[in-house]
């Protein structure tokens, strides 16, 4: 699988593109690119796909990407775009020159190990933020805590002391001090009326 | 207070905005533009006030700076914020309000003090934070509550378990334990002592085992002294203490035979004392000559009483009649006739005496007789006199004159009747005249009574004289005998005059007659003694010596034997009764040894068996505190592994997420590390990971300026991603300041996949107009609902705020053919 359809597959299953036809239309005119993609939902983003072939000629690429935007210009379209390179390396001058009219992402070829990582960093900007699982404050840690601490003489203690940890240091404190009170008392007490 | 979104906000002369300007911000995102100075800052710190009611990074310093909040050309200013309502309807929106006039300043903020707080480091990146932010973060203290930590903290709930792996931590050290029960330390000494207690049983009884098989061992070469049957009577560890205590003292028959022997040595010695005691063997040898002797002189003494004795013994026989207890005169004849003879004399005085007296009593009596007669005569008479003399006179005389001065003309004070009626001159004369008489009267009776008594006593004392003259008179019979009496006394004394030599006679021979009988009573005694003590001595020398006193020399040799024996057993028999003594009172030692030790084993298995318990009590609380351990244990185990997992999954995965869309080409990426070591403690720094996953350094040292800005507003929108947000506001600002063309185009569509992807509501400050027109098109609506509002902020001619809005709508694009 080339690079380019990685980009699209990534971007169709991740980012909820659509895939243009080639070539497509703006207005009246026709573009030709590796691949085009537009966002869908919420976002207006179009996604050109530039593959740098042996055969490519950077000028033509540039040339195709500005008749792009002028065409976008020109229909007072707000619809931002994106370029995303891939396959070859391209010369510094060409992507100063597409990054004045769009965003460039240049995605180059992929290496073998973490192809997939590699391409949704590069394409990171273009995906949805996947928003974090919300840090639960009532993390399940008492049962973790349990599982962990096995009481073998069924003490008290553990429930005790995970119950009182609600209310702070000084009243897991209390539980211990009065655990060993308990026993020290038992044994004092005994002696002060014998 | 998620679906609210700030609506509105209505400034005057606040900071650098002069004048009154209304801004409107109920967009999805909100644009801020203006050139340096006019004031884009002030307005993000007017929503910040309005909120929260304070600038906290300003804060920090302080409240000094809300001196310098209002615009300098006014004197008062005012921010007012609203917000829309919730999603439910009843959700009216918040409105907060800050006035400042006069230098006094009112805040009524919109938000709670909590949310003001997550609100100020959540979603409000002022530009001073920015730049600041990682220093923020990655500031080291020694203290657990760096920012970073807090954060963390807050961000993981982790207090619980915080309280739990720190409120067990004493568990993990006995002198905490000791801290935190004292009694603790009060068991532990208890044990202590305990096995002090022990030790000292322990050795104590030691030296009374040793000490009761050293007396036992005394013991019995002692009682092998006593007793014949030594291994009968021999102590072992089974003997019956008491019982051989009570054997010792039952058979202890010395004393009674000391008593015997005592008594026999007394015997022996009372007979030697006897024996010597008795008179000599002399007086034994003529006991007849005295015999003789006796009988002569008795027969001479019977021809003395029938001869030349007779008249005396006559004589005192007769006088016994009148003196019945006369000495006799045969025992002692000499005695006899003195006593018989003094007596005689004596009663011949007595009777002269008692005639003499007679006779002058009797011519006494006769002239008291007459004086008596005549006074008594001479009493009549005067008697006779006093008869008529009133013997009141004087009185009655008193009584008048005491009358006289109560006499008033003629009326008698006592009867009332007139005196003139008796026609004898005035009543006053008449008393006097009475007076005088009745004066003159008492006088004369004075005289006769003292006369009378003068006669009176004269008689009384003649008589009293009559008496005891009287007395002396014998009477008739009397005068006869005693007459007779001296005649006879006086015949007496002269023939007893007579008789004084026989009576010498008599007593000589007497006397002679006596000193033979006492020598002869004293032969007869001795005689009895010798008779009665040979037997008693034979007895007592068989006794004591077991041979018959014939055996011995003489008695007495067999006496000093008996008693040398005697006292040799006696002092044999002491010696017995001493080691018996000691015997007892060791057997009384070793009692109180064998009790002791009782007592000692009691104390150690008391001792042994309390150790046991304390001991007990102790494992315990070891158990416990290893309860404790491996609950704290787990709790460390299960924080770092939380704390591991939020930050490996959730933190820096999304952290690096946002960094990698900001800066695509970075092969470094920032992250935090969690210590490795498994110490509790929750203390993360930050680093910067090589994309290939190799750690490397700090983000300051390794990342450029540009891209260690980004990895401050990447941290920034992750920490605001990481936690439940309390309101979906995200204000920067102008955030891009130091980002080249390539972050911009990226910070662009980050800011679109966070507005319109997560639904947040941005409000953003730049201060570059290229970079503002970019934004507006990059973020202009790109759906139904979605909404953009750009702010231009600038000044007019008279240097006064002027905000120009401008809201876009979403337009559907038709420029691409679907």
């Amino acid at each position: 699988m080339s690079t380019s359809e990685r980009v699209v597959e990534m971007l169709i299953q991740e980012g909820g593109y659509r895939e243009l036809s080639r070539p497509f239309l703006i207005g009246s005119q026709s573009f030709d690119f590796a691949r085009a993609l537009v966002a869908g939902g919420r976002a207006n983003d179009l996604v050109i796909v530039i593959e740098l072939k042996g055969d490519t000629v950077d000028d033509v690429v540039v040339r195709k990407t500005f008749a792009l935007t002028r065409a976008l210009d020109v229909l007072r379209s707000k619809r931002s775009v994106t370029a995303v390179l891939t396959s070859g390396q391209p010369r510094p001058e060409t992507i100063l020159s597409i990054r004045r009219v769009c965003r460039v992402l240049n995605v180059g070829a992929l290496a073998a190990s973490d192809a997939v990582g590699t391409l949704r960093d590069g394409l990171a900007v273009l995906l949805p933020i996947a928003e974090p699982p919300a840090v639960d404050m009532s993390i399940d840690w008492e049962s973790d805590v349990r599982s962990r601490a096995t009481d073998p003489t069924k003490d008290s203690m553990t429930d005790a002391a995970i119950t009182a940890a609600a209310a702070g240091k000084d009243a897991v404190e209390a539980v211990l001090a009065e655990r060993i009170l308990m026993l020290v008392n038992a044994v004092l007490d005994d002696e002060g009326e014998s | 207070m998620n679906g609210v979104r700030l609506k509105s906000l209505v400034i005057e002369n606040f900071r650098s905005l002069r004048g009154k300007v209304a801004i409107p911000l109920d967009a999805q995102v909100v644009l801020i533009h203006g050139t340096n100075g006019m004031g884009k800052t002030s307005v993000l710190s007017a929503v910040e006030l309005g909120l929260a009611g304070k600038i906290s990074h300003l804060s920090s310093d302080g409240d000094t700076y809300k001196r310098y909040l209002t615009n300098l050309d006014a004197a008062d200013a005012s921010i007012a914020l609203a917000t829309t309502g919730g999603a439910s309807n009843h959700d009216l929106g918040l409105s907060g309000s800050i006035s400042i006039t006069n230098g006094a300043f009112d805040a009524r903020p919109a938000l709670s003090e909590d949310d003001a707080r997550f609100f100020a480091e959540r979603c409000y990146l002022p530009q001073a934070t920015l730049s600041r932010l990682l220093e923020i973060y990655n500031e080291q203290k020694a203290s657990s509550t760096s920012p970073l930590t807090l954060f963390v903290k807050e961000l993981l709930g982790l207090d619980p378990l915080d309280s739990l792996v720190d409120g067990l931590d004493p568990a993990f050290n006995v002198t905490r334990v000791r801290k935190l029960v004292p009694d603790f330390k009060r068991l532990e000494s208890l044990k202590v002592s305990l096995q002090d207690q022990l030790k000292r049983a322990t050795s104590s009884s030691d030296e009374v085992v040793k000490s009761v098989q050293d007396r036992r061992d005394v013991l019995n070469h002692k009682l092998a002294e006593i007793f014949e049957d030594a291994s009968r009577i021999a102590i072992t560890d089974t003997t019956d203490l008491s019982q051989l205590r009570s054997i010792v003292k039952a058979s202890h028959d010395e004393d009674r035979r000391l008593v015997e022997l005592a008594r026999a040595r007394s015997e022996v010695r009372a007979l030697s004392d006897r024996w010597r005691d008795l008179p000599s063997e002399d007086t034994s040898r003529n006991q007849a000559e005295i015999e003789r002797a006796d009988t002569a002189a008795t027969q001479t003494l019977e021809a003395w009483r029938a001869g030349s004795g007779v008249d005396l013994l006559r004589i005192v026989d007769d006088m016994r009649e009148l003196f019945p207890d006369i000495l006799p005169v045969d025992e002692d004849p000499m005695k006899g006739h003195s006593d018989a003879l003094r007596r005689a004399k004596a009663e011949e005085a007595r009777c002269t005496t008692l005639l003499q007296n007679h006779a002058a009593a009797a011519e006494r009596v006769k002239n008291l007789s007459a004086t008596v007669q005549r006074a008594n005569a001479r009493i009549g008479e005067l008697n006779k006199d006093l008869a008529g003399a009133a013997e009141d006179a004087k009185t009655l005389a008193n009584a008048l004159a005491g009358i006289v001065p109560h006499i008033n003309g003629e009326r008698c004070p006592v009867c009332d009747r007139d005196f003139e009626d008796v026609h004898e001159g005035p009543l006053a004369a008449h008393v006097a005249a009475k007076i005088a008489s009745l004066t003159s009267e008492a006088g004369r009776i004075q005289a006769l009574a003292t006369e009378r008594a003068g006669e009176s006593k004269i008689s009384s004392e003649a008589q009293r004289e009559l008496l005891s003259a009287g007395s002396a008179v014998l009477a008739p019979v009397d005068l006869a005998q005693f007459t007779v009496r001296q005649a006879q006394m006086a015949d007496f004394s002269h023939r007893l005059r007579e008789l004084a030599h026989s009576a010498e006679e008599g007593a000589r021979l007497v006397a002679a007659r006596n000193s033979v009988r006492v020598a002869l009573v004293l032969a007869r005694r001795r005689a009895e003694l010798y008779v009665s003590l040979l037997p008693e001595i034979e007895a007592a020398v068989v006794r004591a010596t077991g041979k018959s006193a014939r055996d011995f020399p003489d008695v007495a040799h067999a006496l000093e034997q008996a008693q040398q024996i005697t006292n040799t057993k006696v002092s044999e028999l002491e010696g017995i009764g001493s080691i018996r003594i000691d015997v007892l009172s060791d057997l009384d030692k070793l009692i109180g040894d064998v009790n002791r030790l009782t007592n000692l084993r009691a104390e150690q298995d008391d001792a042994r068996k309390r150790l046991e318990k304390v001991g007990e009590a102790l494992r315990a609380i070891d158990s416990v505190r290893d309860n404790a351990k491996k609950l704290s244990d787990a709790a460390n185990t299960v924080r770092s592994e939380i704390v591991r997992n939020v930050f490996n999954d959730s933190l820096n995965k999304v952290w690096r997420d946002l960094f990698v869309r900001l800066a695509p080409s970075e092969q470094f990426v920032p992250a935090f590390r969690l210590p490795s070591e498994n110490n509790g403690k929750v203390e993360a720094v930050l680093e910067t990971l090589h994309r290939s996953g190799k750690i490397s350094g700090t983000p300051g040292a390794i990342l450029s300026q540009g891209n260690l800005n980004t990895a401050a507003l990447t941290l920034f929108l992750a920490l605001h991603l990481s936690v439940p947000a309390r309101m979906d506001w995200l204000v920067l600002d102008d955030p891009v300041q130091s980002m080249d063309d390539v972050h911009i185009a990226q910070f662009a569509a980050l800011l679109r996949t966070i507005s319109k992807g997560l639904n947040k509501q941005v409000i953003l400050a730049v201060h570059e107009r290229a970079l503002f027109d970019y934004l507006t098109l990059e973020l202009s609506p790109a759906s139904p609902g979605d909404s953009l509002i750009t702010i231009e902020i600038s000044r007019n001619f008279s240097n006064e705020t002027v905000v120009t809005p401008q809201a876009f709508r979403f337009e559907e694009d038709r420029a691409i053919a679907a």
